[in-house]
């Protein structure tokens, strides 16, 4: 059985098991995610690399937060690639498969709730 | 007891703010509110935030941006930066342009906040706890409290205490010792609008001369040998408040020239440094000399002596205030009867005619001596006459203060002179202008 992309426990933990908060931090994830993930996408194609730096940075702290496996390492790479502003391919691919975990994340996330 | 702590949390991301949000909001006494710019930040400035924790990165404008309209709003609200990446240059350069404190948001983020938070909130009892003393102090230091009385004399000193406290006049405080000048000069700040400031005294004299100026001026550090750390001075220490010169009289000509230049520009320079430091205190001098006999002397510069004559303020010797002196005597018997646990006790008649008949030359400090000693000799509630002792060295002043006749006088001042000269009567007969002959049929005839 495939293993879930998240993990809920340690916000959990910081709530101490007050659900309504949960609910309410997930329908902020929920809502501002896409704005985000549309945001990166945009820019990476306006190869306005700045910006991309920016939403990635941005994204880093709902992503530590819900612990998305595979992505708490691949958004800081890509808040590297687009400081950096050289290997566009690389930026391209990391805004790709950082797009599809979260939207998928996204997805999950919202049954659960 | 303090009121809600008012938190503004200003995070772009949703999400991480609400985080922070929802713990700082779960102590009741915090009242948090959450912005997502920095604009909608300092829009709301006029909410009067206790503290602030911005992020770094906002969409609209650069944590730095900020920080500076926000300190140009109130430069001592504290910010807590929090930063998504680690960047020392960053961080010392927020830290210098006043910040806080700056953190890396990680998962131990929300927990030092709520530490800063703590340590604001104890900040802010500290500085209530301060101001509610200050106001204790000034209560214990209105004019009445700090000067007993209600001879003309002093009433008219109430009335000058009262128009040097409305403005910030350097006021000169003249008088014998004994006579009050301290406690006038705290009166005088602790009832202005500096009171809030520090009140920094300094006895001029008890200062060698060769320490004056780091003293009043402060040092650098390596200034001198034994500066191993920089040292601000007590001009400005009294920053904001006020600097009680005592005994100004006995400052050397050469401090004086400096006193003079720092006074005019109210700027100084520490010993064995460069920068020039702006100051604003009051100042008040106290003096038992007549320094424009000193100036006449050559001992004290009249350029200085006109900047720190200000408004004069002659305080009475206590022989000139008639009844003063029984309202004082009471006043300290009280005092030290309350402070040493002894029954309350009063003044005989006799006792205080014999106050009221005594020149009292070192003025109240000398009443209080008195008064605490004649507490200490009364056997019962009662002060009397006997237990009252004044001191040998004003037993001459108290010669003129018994009525006696012409004769009786005479061989007080006789039995006096003799005493005091080992009874060598060719020098009292010089010093009386009389014959030695006459000494002594006086002698023989008071059976001296």
């Amino acid at each position: 059985m495939k293993g879930k992309l998240y993990n809920l426990s340690q916000v959990k933990l910081f709530l101490g098991g007050d659900k309504q908060q949960l609910g309410n931090m997930i329908s902020i994830f929920v809502s501002e995610t896409p704005e985000m993930i549309k945001a990166l996408n945009d820019n990476m194609v306006d190869r306005n690399y700045d910006e991309v730096r920016f939403y990635a940075h941005k994204l880093k702290s709902s992503i530590d937060l819900f612990q998305i496996n595979g992505l708490q390492n691949d958004i800081r790479v890509l808040e590297k690639l687009a400081l950096e502003k050289g290997d566009v391919p690389a930026i391209q691919q990391y805004v790709s498969d950082i797009t599809i975990t979260l939207e998928t994340v996204i997805e999950e996330i919202q049954k659960e709730v | 007891m303090m009121e809600s702590l008012r938190v503004f949390i200003v995070e772009d991301d949703k999400l991480y703010g609400e985080m922070l949000r929802y713990h700082l909001a779960l102590n009741p006494d915090n009242e948090v509110l959450s912005f997502t710019t920095g604009k909608e930040c300092i829009d709301n400035l006029y909410k009067d935030p206790d503290f602030i924790s911005l992020d770094y990165s906002l969409p609209d404008m650069s944590g730095f941006d900020v920080l500076q309209k926000i300190h140009s709003f109130n430069a001592k609200l504290p910010v807590v930066i929090v930063s998504g990446q680690e960047d020392v240059g960053t961080a010392v350069n927020l830290l210098k342009e006043g910040a806080y404190d700056y953190f890396v948001k990680d998962g131990d983020t929300k927990n030092r906040l709520w530490h800063s938070i703590q340590k604001v909130k104890e900040n802010i009892l500290l500085k209530e706890e301060i101001r509610q003393l200050k106001d204790e102090i000034g209560v214990k230091y209105e004019y009445s409290n700090v000067i007993k009385g209600n001879s003309p004399p002093i009433i008219h000193i109430f009335n000058l205490i009262e128009k040097a406290t409305q403005t910030n006049i350097v006021v000169s405080l003249l008088g014998e010792t004994g006579t009050g000048k301290d406690l006038v000069a705290k009166a005088i700040h602790y009832n202005s609008p500096r009171r809030t400031g520090p009140f920094v005294p300094i006895n001029v004299s008890a200062i060698p001369g060769e320490l004056i100026e780091s003293e009043f001026f402060g040092y650098e550090k390596g200034a001198f040998t034994g500066a191993n750390t920089r040292k601000m001075g007590k001009f400005e220490q009294a920053n904001d408040g006020t600097i009680f010169l005592d005994e100004i009289a006995e400052m050397d000509i050469n401090m004086q020239t400096k006193l003079l230049r720092v006074l005019q520009e109210k700027e100084l320079t520490r010993v064995g440094g460069n920068a020039i430091i702006k100051f604003d205190a009051r100042v008040i001098i106290a003096t038992n000399k007549d320094l424009s006999e000193e100036v006449s002397k050559g001992n004290f510069r009249e350029d200085l002596y006109y900047r720190l004559l200000g408004l004069p303020i002659e305080l009475p010797p206590l022989r000139e205030r008639g009844n003063d002196i029984l309202i004082l005597a009471k006043f300290f018997l009280d005092e030290f009867c309350n402070e040493n646990n002894l029954e309350k006790k009063s003044i005989s008649t006799a006792a205080q005619d014999r106050l009221l008949r005594y020149p009292y030359p070192g003025n109240v400090r000398e009443l209080k001596a008195i008064i605490d000693l004649a507490a200490v000799m009364a056997n019962s509630d009662v002060i009397e006459s006997s237990d009252i002792s004044f001191s040998r060295t004003n037993f001459d002043t108290e010669l003129l203060n018994d009525d006696d006749t012409l004769d009786g006088y005479t061989k007080k001042i006789l039995h006096h002179y003799l005493k005091k000269y080992d009874r060598n009567v060719l020098t009292v007969a010089r010093k009386l202008d009389i014959g030695k002959s006459t000494i002594y049929r006086m002698m023989k005839e008071s059976e001296l």
